[in-house]
């Protein structure tokens, strides 16, 4: 048993986890493909978004001319190699420095920025056959400098398996592999990835072989796309959405790897946002549509996963939770039946249907099977119905 | 005239509001991760957290009088939609101690373990009173902006605080 901590100490290892939480934060935030705010990003006008290029254009005008640190982001300064400065305070050590480090100190924790590089020996024709080694290093950003094995580099939390991008590691210096008695000095032991860039490009020589194997390591996080003449780029792909199994259209985005700029679609390449829109359209259903139809819509729109169809019959503040979590989240609505007994309640403005919802998947959300819930309904001022609540009945 | 007037502006606050939005989402959307995920233990759930965060965010744009006050504005509303999610959803999305998939991700082994059973200790909280342990203590919200993300009162905010804390002693000391 321990002594009981005071509130300065209970402080300060909140504190703490925050920090940790926020740096973990911002290397997730960044690379996430289908970050948080990207859907939503499509509603700003072209007179936002406008604004918003010309002002990125003029700091890295203003960047090239004036040798400025770029800041990255939540306020990340980036040097002139494209690596954090520092993350939380903490200086992000690169090339020699990191060689130094390991001669000085090698029992320091400590952040190692370069460009992360995998060596995959007999990868590319069979990625899946015994002879394919991985091993993952760290270059300098511009090779000239020492590279490092990176151990544990794969299972380090936060890793991408994907070869060329600008990466910061924490060295862990209880696990740094040894040579002989003493801690080898190309040797990094990489717990967490504490910050990354993510990488776009078309699809390099040697990534993929001519009987179909893919070498999805050497793949950038977002591929090329190119433009109906075939040469033209016209944005990037998610590599995660290329390499999944659905077909439906996959978000193209700009330069920036934020904006989406059109759709890969099946059968048709490249479409601009402008001339496409990613399912057929929602429409409102007719105001004289009953509650039961509308909650037919809605149940049928989480079914198929189509979040925005779903929304269209929602008096969205209310339920916007739990339709993303029905039709976006790992839990998935396999089938569902309206009790035929009619509404358990109904009033003027209010009606309450109980609906048996079969999920699979839903480990932290809906257990799988039959589960009973019920929505509610209401009346709206234009005398249309809408969903407005759902939950376990 | 003055209804031409009155459009033009009306759009050029509405390209403000916009161009704010892209912006915030850009500053503010690795911390509102960050939150989400002390707020409700959960990867998977933090990031649809933050995603309705964005999506209410720009639905009411128009209610944000300051934008300099983006941070706790968008704050508050992560957190009533973490506080909402509790209340109504409790099967759907558990933000109760059974939940963790939160990697741990410090330097040493020792911060880790320590990380670890702070995890456990604010996952034992109720959700409103680890709502505000959260924003003060971790997020640095100051005491009256919590109360605000809480919809409580500056003296409740501080009670729930206290019995916070006091909470998390007892259970850092099991």
């Amino acid at each position: 048993m321990t002594d009981q901590l005071n509130d300065a100490e209970i402080s300060a290892r909140l504190d703490s986890l925050w920090t940790s939480e926020l740096a973990r934060a911002e290397a997730d935030y960044q690379s996430l493909p289908g970050r948080p705010g990207t859907r939503a990003k499509l509603v700003v006008s072209a007179g936002a978004i406008a604004i918003v290029v010309a002002v990125l254009a003029l700091a890295v005008v203003l960047r090239q001319v004036g040798g400025l640190p770029s800041p990255g982001s939540n306020g990340i300064q980036l040097g002139s190699d494209g690596l954090p400065l520092s993350i939380g305070g903490e200086t992000v050590l690169r090339g020699d420095e990191i060689a130094q480090r390991l001669a000085d100190d090698p029992t320091a924790a400590f952040l190692a920025g370069g460009r992360l590089v995998v060596d995959g020996n007999g990868c590319s024709s069979d990625p899946s056959a015994a002879t394919c080694v991985e091993t993952w290093h760290l270059a300098s950003v511009d090779g000239s400098g020492p590279t490092f094995n990176l151990d544990g580099a794969a299972d380090s939390t936060g890793f991408i398996r994907t070869s060329g991008a600008l990466t910061v590691f924490r060295v862990d210096p209880v696990a740094r592999p040894t040579c002989g008695s003493v801690a080898c000095p190309t040797e990094l032991s990489a717990s967490t990835v504490a910050w990354r860039a993510p990488t776009k490009g078309p699809i390099p020589p040697g990534a993929s072989s001519i009987d179909g194997a893919i070498y999805e390591a050497l793949w950038p996080d977002f591929v090329a796309t190119y433009d109906s003449d075939g040469e033209t780029i016209a944005g990037y792909t998610a590599k995660a959405d290329l390499l999944s199994t659905h077909d439906r259209p996959f978000a193209v985005y700009g330069d920036d790897l934020k904006m989406i700029v059109g759709y890969q679609v099946a059968g048709q390449g490249f479409v601009p946002i402008g001339e496409y829109s990613l399912a057929p359209a929602p429409s409102a259903p007719p105001v004289g549509a009953s509650p039961l139809e509308i909650l037919t819509a809605y149940l049928q729109a989480v079914k198929d996963r189509d979040c925005p169809a779903a929304m269209i019959v929602t008096a969205p503040e209310d339920i916007v939770p739990t339709t993303n979590a029905l039709c976006s989240s790992s839990a998935r609505v396999t089938a569902f039946e309206v009790s035929d007994s009619g509404p358990s309640q109904s009033t003027y403005d209010t009606v309450v249907f109980s609906v048996t919802m079969t999920t699979t998947g839903g480990a932290f959300s809906l257990p799988d099977g039959p589960n009973a819930w019920s929505f509610t309904l209401t009346r709206q001022r234009s005398g249309g119905w809408r969903v407005t609540g759902g939950g376990p009945a | 005239m003055g209804g031409t007037a009155a459009t033009v502006e009306v759009m050029a606050d509405r390209s403000m509001a916009e161009r704010i939005s892209v912006d915030a989402m850009q500053e503010y959307g690795a911390m509102l991760l960050a939150t989400a995920r002390v707020l409700t233990l959960s990867d998977t759930e933090a990031q649809d957290l933050v995603q309705t965060t964005f999506e209410i965010a720009l639905r009411r744009l128009d209610t944000l009088r300051d934008p300099n006050a983006m941070r706790s504005w968008l704050l508050r509303i992560e957190t009533r939609e973490a506080l909402r999610l509790a209340r109504r959803l409790s099967r759907l999305v558990r933000l109760d101690h059974e939940q963790h998939d939160i990697p741990d991700t410090s330097a040493d082994p020792s911060r880790r373990a320590e990380e670890a059973d702070l995890r456990a200790a604010l996952g034992k909280l109720p959700p409103r009173i680890r709502a505000a342990v959260v924003l003060h203590h971790m997020v640095g919200l100051p005491v009256r902006d919590t109360a605000l993300a809480l919809g409580v009162s500056e003296n409740t905010a501080k009670t729930q605080l206290k019995r916070g804390l006091a909470r998390l002693r007892e259970a850092l000391h099991d």
